[in-house]
């Protein structure tokens, strides 16, 4: 994964626990690395370790570190970094899911060394959506359902999130059921 | 407002503005394609459906479905090449209605600019808007960006390692600062320094994070002072404890010569186990701590090199900083500080006792003590000099030396005495001191010594009360002038010698002996003085035995100042001087001349005496045998004249006659043992005998007697009694005989009884006891007591009831004595008598010998022919005689010379070569015999001298074998015999005999040997007595010349020939004197000692053949 993702991670962690914790985390985790560069890929291995290390350094599952870098990664680093970026995806949730496919298309192509996810949008209604996600990693779908409750939060619109199908249930993928009032 | 209007482009316009457009038709299948797809792909086919050539990578579509990609309209497409999937294209599909067909706008999208140039395409293969290019740009910025972030990234990475890698440096140090605190105030705190440097090292080791800190200090009582032992070591928990036992304790610092350089220069020395050799002594100590890495801090106390501290690492190799260098090195001062305070106050507390002590000892001396200053103000004094002038102790710094009278050194002598003590330093003056105390005057000596303490001078007078010394010192002087009066007034000689014979002292007694005056004789050499042969070994024996401490008497001949040879009888013993050491000899010196004289004189007489003793001996034994003769014939006709008829008046005259003469028959026989006996002629036999047997003889002469006279006989003998005895059965039948004989003699009634018992047996002999008890008429004790004195009988009245010459019971013991037994009578008066005799003789074994003896065969030796060399005429006959059974031809000749020339014509098998003979001995002979003749002739020497040096020299010659002179007459067939005989001809398994040892001197001569030598033959014994006594007045003669003229080879010559002529005659009464003579040594040996023995020999030469022509010539 670009170090961008890696970055992200320590910067959710010093942002809300400090330095210490980031520290106490790096040296749990075992990974020695003072200094990630967004654009540069590191391996898949590092940021495994480095949420595995959070929750056990903060003492939560790593199914909650995983949602809380899902919503920090739309919220502080998507907002903050690529700001107009982010923006141009759509004036609404509904508008940016719709765009969410071509969005990533743009970032694969962007990123050449990325093994980048596959999203597929279907049964687009007026108050739901579903969000299909098709990747080669496993245990990321709770990072998927933390990018989704990051974007309900950046259009300010609320919204339930519900796994209709998961890997976990013997299918191919996972799909996201993204409902607004 | 935009028109809606339908917009046509030639396909040239659709090229230009995009160039990598792909046209389908309504079923998919490719129509047209742009210009820079054409270049791309050369083999792009028109009419193909596009999934032949494309895959659709994004969006997921399903393409099992026909019109599949219908679904992709509207969406971003990316497709990629199914031959060359890198290369990927970004764009949109749009339906066109009116052509029913599909067109792909879109654009090559490649990650680098570098792809470009792999696939031949430049920048005007791209339509103009397409800003593909442009981000070309935008991506190699960022790589340039990206490249540079990394170069600082790195940098910032290596200044945080470094930054932390200082602070944890900075933490360390203040570590190590805060422990050396700790540790110095540790050991400035605690007293016990000991103590103080362990718990310091602790607190270093703890803080530094080191595994072992050890203080080593030098071996202080040792000569080696490069031997470091362990004082203290503290080890963290890590370190294993096992490890210690195999350490040493202690190390050599000459073992580690580079660390020792650098410590005695007081630098640190580092040292990591891997990189020492591995013949290094220091990499052996530290393998056997597991030592990795090593720093060794020297310790100086007081500037010297006291010890080293060890910093040690088991787990890592640690190069230390120079700041821990630094730190550890403040350490080791800390701890030289402890150590120096801590001598510092161990000296100030041993001074302090020092002084205490020193002042008590002074203080309660019994000698007076003071101290003034050089103006002779008084500092101090001590209780015994306080009470000696008469004043306290405290106030003695009121005084000056002259405020006390009576004194040694008073205000007058003050001054001058000072002048000598400043020169020398120290003074000791006699004289007396006032004593106030008890107002008497004190002999003292005073010592005075003048001392400088910082600037200032002091005189410290030590006196001591002489008093008592004076008094023993007076009365020891007049002791010794007593002694010495004694000394010099007594009768004895008194002379005092030192170690090299130098006297020292004499007293006036010994300058009248002997003639000198004491002037001189001081410092002469007490040997050359009075004319003593320095080199006499028995001087200097007694020298020796001085030496070892040893005191003793003797005499010795020695020349006064007149010149006269005088005998002094000295008792000498060593002196001593007071270290306990010998200094010389002290000697006590009589003078006995005149009593030896009186001795010579006695001597003579009772010489003379025991001659004329001899003689009359001789004389009984001989007249005895001349009468023995007559006697038979007597005997022989009145026992005839028995055989008579004879009237009864002749009868009682006849028996008279023969009792007479059977009396007269056992007197001579008696005189003659007894006077063989006493001539020492009569000898015991030792052979194999049976004592059964002999009882048995006894019984059967004697049965007839008893019978007789009516009296009971028995003989009881002891079953353990060993068959085989050896001893003489016929003198013990002898005495046995007598002792029963006496026994029948003196019973008149009742028994006589023999009976043997055996007392002790061991391994090899048997202890007999012989008793003969009688139930006779007893004696009495004054009789018993004289028993076996000569001539004695118990009635002494003339007209005596008992026949006898009373030397049976004489004859008996000297027998008994002669067989080494023992003889005891038991007799009461009319109480029968008991006789005794214990004899011990060897266990015997019967042997052939016992019944028939087989003599060695010489019969081969028959016409061999032997030369004899011998220049002795009389030892000549000897020889011949010896050797005459062997019927040999044998040629005489008298020297080595007339040998030689002889062998050279003539032949013979054996020579007997005498050693000592004039012209050529017989050594020389034999090297001619066999180095220049060449002939192996057996030769057998015949020499009187039974050294083993001679032995040796005569096989070294070539001689085969050597007979040592007086030899027994087998010795001589035997020695030739073993040399002839072939080795099959070994005839008997006879042993060489050794010659018998000469008897103990009991005559002048004795002629048993000459006998045994001429087998029976008289004229023999005639001719060697007759050539002895020319020779002996001869050799007298000679002898007498040789010593008058100081000849003493002469005399060893004459001596060396007289010695087997002596041994033949038995004449022993010489035998010492005649070998002193043959090796007399003039230069350990003095004249005196020459004179005498030559005197002995000449004497005795000139008896004995005045004796042998009075005895054995004369008829």
């Amino acid at each position: 994964m670009y170090g961008i993702i890696n970055k992200a991670i320590e910067e959710l962690i010093i942002e809300n626990f400090g330095e210490e914790k980031w520290e106490a985390i790096k040296v749990s985790s075992g990974i020695d690395v003072d200094y990630f560069i967004s654009t540069e890929p590191y391996d898949d291995d590092i940021t495994f370790k480095l949420a595995g290390a959070t929750a056990e350094v903060m003492n939560i599952t790593l199914s909650e570190v995983l949602i809380a870098f899902g919503e920090w990664w739309i919220l502080r680093t998507g907002k903050e970094k690529y700001g107009s970026l982010m923006e141009s995806g759509g004036k609404s949730l509904r508008d940016f899911l719709i765009h969410l496919p071509d969005f990533h298309t743009r970032v694969m192509l962007m990123y050449p060394k990325l093994t980048p996810p596959e999203f597929e949008i279907t049964h687009l209604e007026e108050t739901s959506i579903q969000v299909h996600y098709h990747s080669k990693r496993q245990g990321l779908q709770e990072f998927v359902r933390g990018l989704l409750q990051g974007l309900s939060k950046l259009y300010k619109t609320e919204t339930k999130i519900e796994l209709l199908q998961s890997r976990n249930d013997g299918s191919d993928h996972e799909v996201f059921k993204v409902s607004w009032i | 407002m935009i028109k809606n209007r339908p917009l046509s482009l030639s396909l040239m316009q659709l090229n230009r503005l995009f160039p990598f457009f792909l046209m389908l038709d309504q079923d998919f299948k490719l129509e047209s394609f742009g210009t820079s797809m054409q270049k791309l792909f050369p083999d792009l086919v028109v009419g193909k459906h596009y999934s032949n050539d494309w895959n659709v990578d994004r969006p997921l579509i399903d393409t099992t479905k026909p019109d599949h990609l219908k679904m992709a309209i509207g969406k971003l497409i990316v497709i990629s090449n199914k031959a060359n999937p890198e290369l990927r294209f970004k764009g949109q599909l749009e339906k066109l209605e009116k052509e029913n067909s599909y067109v792909f706008i879109g654009s090559l999208w490649f990650n680098n600019s570098d792809q470009l140039i792999e696939y031949g395409l430049s920048i005007g293969d791209f339509a103009l808007h397409n800003s593909m290019i442009d981000l070309f740009h935008v991506q190699k910025n960022n790589e340039i960006s990206n490249s540079e972030l990394h170069e600082v990234l790195q940098k910032v990475n290596e200044q945080k390692k470094r930054l932390l890698a200082d602070q944890k440096s900075l933490r360390k140090k203040e570590k190590m600062l805060q422990s050396i605190a700790e540790a110095t105030e540790e050991l400035l705190s605690n007293q016990n320094t000991n103590e103080a440097i362990s718990n310091s090292l602790s607190i270093i080791g703890t803080s530094v994070e080191i595994d072992r800190v050890c203080f080593y200090e030098k071996q202080i009582d040792k000569n080696d002072s490069s031997k470091i032992v362990l004082h203290s070591e503290w080890k963290s928990v890590l370190v294993k404890d096992v490890e210690d036992d195999l350490v040493p304790k202690s190390l050599f610092l000459s073992q580690i010569e580079t660390a020792a350089k650098r410590l005695a220069s007081r630098l640190p020395y580092e040292a990591i186990f891997a990189d020492l050799d591995e013949d290094n002594p220091l990499k052996m100590f530290m393998g056997q701590k597991g030592v990795k890495s090593i720093m060794i801090v020297p310790v100086f106390v007081n500037d010297q090199f006291h010890g080293i501290l060890n910093f040690k690492d088991c787990q890592d190799e640690r190069r230390w900083s120079s700041d821990e260098q630094s730190l550890f090195k403040s350490f080791a001062n800390s701890i030289a500080s402890a150590i120096e305070r801590n001598e510092t106050a161990n000296d100030i507390l041993d001074t302090n006792k020092q002084l205490k002590l020193f002042q008590s000892l002074i203080n309660n001396s019994s000698d007076p003590v003071g101290v003034a200053h050089e103006d002779g103000r008084m500092f101090y004094i001590n209780n015994a000099a306080a009470k000696l002038v008469g004043i306290a102790v405290e106030d003695c710094t009121k005084y000056h030396v002259s405020d006390f009278k009576g004194l040694l050194i008073n205000k007058d002598t003050w001054k001058n005495n000072l002048k000598k003590l400043k020169q020398f330093g120290s003074l000791t003056l006699e004289g007396d001191n006032f004593d106030h105390s008890t107002g008497e005057t004190l002999s003292v000596e005073t010592t005075f010594n003048y001392i400088r303490i910082g600037g200032e001078a002091f005189v410290i007078a030590n006196s001591r009360d002489t008093s008592e010394r004076k008094k023993n010192e007076q009365k020891l002087k007049l002791q010794e002038e007593k002694y010495h009066n004694i000394i010099a007034n007594m009768n004895l000689g008194l002379m005092e010698v030192d170690l090299d014979d130098e006297i020292q002292y004499c007293n006036r007694s010994f300058t009248e002996m002997s003639g000198y005056s004491l002037e001189e004789v001081e410092g002469k050499n007490a040997i050359e003085l009075f004319g003593l042969d320095e080199k006499d070994r028995f001087l200097l024996g007694k020298n020796e035995e001085r030496k070892k401490g040893n005191s003793d008497s003797y005499e010795i001949v020695v020349r006064n100042k007149n010149g006269d040879l005088r005998w002094w009888l000295i008792s000498g013993a060593p002196t001593y001087n007071d270290a306990g050491e010998i200094t010389g000899t002290v000697g006590i010196h009589l003078d006995v001349t005149d009593q030896k004289r009186l001795d010579k004189k006695l001597e003579s007489a009772l010489s003379k005496a025991k001659a004329a003793s001899a003689a009359k001996e001789a004389f009984l034994a001989n007249m005895s045998h001349e009468i023995r003769t007559p006697l038979n014939g007597i005997i022989g006709m009145v026992r005839e004249l028995g055989k008579l008829d004879l009237t009864q008046t002749q009868k009682p005259l006849l028996e008279g006659a023969k009792k007479a003469s059977a009396h007269l028959l056992s007197i001579v026989t008696n005189i003659l043992d007894l006077s063989k006996i006493e001539a020492g002629e009569l000898a015991i036999d030792k052979s194999l005998f049976n004592l059964y047997d002999v009882c048995d003889d006894v019984k059967n002469i004697l049965s007839n007697q008893f019978t007789a006279k009516g009296l009971l006989f028995e003989i009881i003998v002891d079953p353990n009694l060993s068959m085989f005895l050896i001893g003489d059965s016929s003198r013990i039948r002898q005495v046995l005989l007598n002792i029963a004989g006496n026994a029948l003699k003196f019973t008149n009634e009742g028994f006589v009884r023999i009976s043997c018992k055996v007392n002790r047996t061991t391994e090899f002999h048997q202890e007999v006891e012989l008793k003969i008890r009688d139930s006779g008429i007893g004696m009495d004790q004054k009789y018993v007591d004289r028993i076996f004195t000569k001539f004695q009988q118990e009635d002494i009245s003339r007209s005596r009831k008992f026949e006898g010459t009373g030397l049976g019971m004489v004859i008996t013991k000297e027998l008994i004595d002669l067989m080494g037994g023992r003889i005891s009578v038991n007799s009461k008066k009319m109480h029968g008598t008991e006789v005794t005799v214990r004899l011990t003789m060897p266990l015997g074994e019967a042997s052939k010998e016992y019944y028939s003896t087989k003599q060695p065969d010489y019969k081969f030796l028959e016409n061999k022919r032997l030369l004899l060399v011998e220049d002795n005429e009389l030892n000549r006959l000897v020889a011949t005689q010896v050797l005459l059974p062997l019927k040999m031809k044998i040629t005489e000749v008298v020297n080595g010379a007339k040998a030689v020339e002889l062998i050279r014509t003539k032949k013979f098998d054996i020579i007997l070569m005498d050693l000592q003979m004039p012209v050529m001995g017989g050594l020389e002979a034999t090297r001619i015999i066999r180095s220049e003749l060449k002939n192996q002739i057996p030769i057998i020497a015949i020499s009187a001298n039974a050294f083993k040096s001679e032995v040796d020299a005569c096989m070294q010659v070539g001689m085969n074998d050597y007979v040592t002179k007086p030899f027994d007459e087998q010795d001589l067939p035997e020695a030739i015999r073993q040399q002839l005989e072939q080795p099959g001809e070994e005839s008997s398994n006879r042993k060489k005999t050794e010659s018998t040892p000469p008897q103990k001197p009991t005559a002048l001569y004795n002629l048993s040997k000459l006998t045994e030598m001429s087998r029976g033959n008289s004229d023999f014994v005639s001719k060697m007595l007759g050539l002895f006594v020319d020779s002996a007045t001869k050799s007298t003669l000679e002898l007498e010349i040789a010593m008058e003229k100081g000849h003493i080879d002469t005399i060893r010559k004459l001596a060396h020939k007289l010695k087997p002529t002596l041994d033949n005659l038995g004449i022993d009464s010489i035998h010492v004197e005649i070998r002193k003579l043959e090796s007399f040594e003039p230069n350990t040996q003095s004249n005196k000692q020459l004179v005498a023995l030559v005197n002995k020999v000449s004497n005795t030469l000139v008896q004995t053949s005045e004796a042998i022509i009075q005895n054995e010539l004369s008829t």
